[in-house]
């Protein structure tokens, strides 16, 4: 709730007293930022842009809510066909010269 | 499986524990169970064959190398236009309609839309979000198994989500960004 007033109330520059980022800036490294890709110089005065503007942090919450919803959709893959793999993997590591399966 | 990592060869040790991170690479680009298992096998082989003139460095980044050429090679020979410029097929395919979907459970809104949408997306740039950001790849990783630079990961990635986060807008899911 108080990110939220805080984001109501413009504020220019950092209190660090830092160039702060504009939204365009932010609108263009947003999603580095949020990949954790973004340098560390980056990501500071983009957590700060973020503080103060309703507008940019309305629209990150948005991607990290998107990002969090497609990353529970992240399943092991079915246990059968890595079991079989594996196998395979460890027939072929076994093997010199000859392919699992062809002979 | 306690094998003593010494007694290992370069084969078990660089190539098997990345076993499942191929499957999952795989299932992203066939969308096929059965292919993505025969893709890995492939890859497998592939692998084992080229084990010798491998550096040890990053396994994970030469493995998907191998993936996406042994990919690439079935594609040929299985779907001939496949092989067009993903960026051109999405321009000239525009908004890819994909078929409607009526769940019968569509009770997690924002989560079932995602998947609609998602599914609405064109191939290219569903496959970097289904990398990125349901497999859990890096941007590097990503542009290893797609055979493109990273900045371009990104830009699809980018632009992929844009066009998620506007159908969310849409459907009223997400907060109007007050434009």
């Amino acid at each position: 709730m108080m990110t939220f007033l805080r984001r109501l109330i413009p504020r220019p520059r950092n209190a660090q007293g830092e160039r702060a980022l504009d939204c365009v800036a932010v609108g263009k490294t947003l999603q580095r930022y949020l990949d954790g890709a973004a340098t560390a110089e980056t990501a500071a005065l983009i957590e700060a842009h973020l503080e103060d503007c309703l507008r940019c942090g309305l629209e990150a919450d948005t991607y990290r809510r998107i990002k969090a919803a497609l990353a529970s959709h992240r399943v092991p893959p079915p246990s059968d066909s890595l079991e079989r793999l594996r196998d395979f993997g460890l027939e072929l590591a076994r093997s010199h010269g000859t392919k699992p399966g062809s002979g | 499986m306690n094998v003593d990592a010494s007694r290992q060869t370069p084969f078990e040790q660089h190539v098997l524990p990345e076993i499942e991170v191929l499957l999952r690479v795989a299932r992203a680009l066939t969308r096929n169970d059965a292919d993505a298992e025969d893709l890995v096998q492939d890859t497998l082989i592939r692998a084992h064959n080229g084990i010798e003139h491998f550096d040890g460095r990053h396994p994970r980044a030469w493995l998907l190398t191998i993936l996406r050429n042994a990919n690439i090679n079935r594609n040929r020979r299985r779907r001939p236009e496949l092989l067009r410029d993903p960026d051109l097929t999405f321009d000239r395919m525009g908004r890819a309609a994909g078929p409607e979907q009526t769940d019968a459970f569509v009770d997690l809104e924002l989560d079932a839309e995602l998947v609609r949408a998602l599914d609405r997306l064109a191939e290219p740039f569903r496959l970097v979000i289904d990398l990125v950001d349901i497999q859990g790849l890096s941007y590097a990783e990503a542009a290893q198994a797609l055979g493109i630079p990273p900045g371009t990961v990104m830009s699809r990635l980018h632009r992929a989500r844009g066009r998620l986060r506007r159908r969310l807008d849409q459907t009223g899911l997400a907060p109007r960004s007050g434009k």
